[in-house]
């Protein structure tokens, strides 16, 4: 049998690095739609934007790749198991309580400014498939002291 | 995130898999699971399924009341 261990730990790696490029790719395209165009910050999160479109894309990828090693592996049902499925049901509800909280930030600064809906709609999504990406990592990963 | 939460279930899971001369890697591989999830179930972060509680008695050769409990309850 693979090592099971080396492919959850890939897996994790794998979650974590597509959770960081969605969130970059994501969070400066909204500041592209909030600054001023001809402006520094404009142009830093536009450069942002490109690379971390290219690297969500890569990491899509990556995650393709590693899917092909578990089926050659035939290790498909293993890392389905009671924790890789419970861990999926909790971060699943950690995205939503951090898209929740999320939106009640956003209401509390739409009473002060002006906020576009496209961003802040785009802000919402970022939050919660990041948080929920996040948490799946960090339950997956988690080091766990006796082996 | 990994907190562990207060048992609900005794278990005495590590002791047979000890017993038995087992690592948790070696049970994972005997029940089909990954590491992780013995060590979660032996630090009592989540309850085993049935399928899984029958799957892990099978493997240590015993039966799953000697390996899971409801503690007792205090008056």
């Amino acid at each position: 049998m693979a090592d099971i261990e080396k492919l959850v730990q890939d897996r994790t790696r794998i979650v974590f690095i597509m959770a960081s490029t969605f969130a970059l790719w994501q969070g400066s395209d909204i500041v592209t739609q909030v600054a001023a165009m001809d402006s520094v910050l404009f142009l830093y999160a536009s450069l942002a934007k490109i690379f971390g479109a290219i690297a969500y894309a890569l990491s899509a990828l990556l995650l393709l790749l590693f899917y092909k090693r578990v089926n050659r592996a035939k290790a498909a049902m293993t890392l389905k198991d009671d924790w890789n499925r419970l861990s999926k049901g909790l971060a699943v509800q950690y995205g939503f309580f951090f898209m929740i909280a999320a939106t009640v930030i956003m209401y509390a600064v739409a009473m002060f400014w002006d906020l576009p809906v496209m961003a802040v709609l785009q802000g919402l999504i970022l939050v919660g498939v990041t948080a929920t990406l996040l948490a799946f990592g960090i339950l997956q990963g988690s080091s766990d002291g006796v082996k | 995130m990994s907190t562990p939460r207060p048992p609900s279930l005794e278990n005495k899971l590590r002791q047979f898999r000890v017993d038995a001369g087992l690592t948790q890697q070696g049970l994972a591989e005997k029940v089909g699971v990954t590491r992780k999830t013995i060590n979660t179930v032996e630090n009592s972060i989540f309850i085993p399924s049935t399928v899984l509680s029958l799957k892990l008695a099978r493997a240590l050769n015993t039966d799953v009341h000697s390996l899971f409990q409801l503690p007792d309850i205090l008056e």
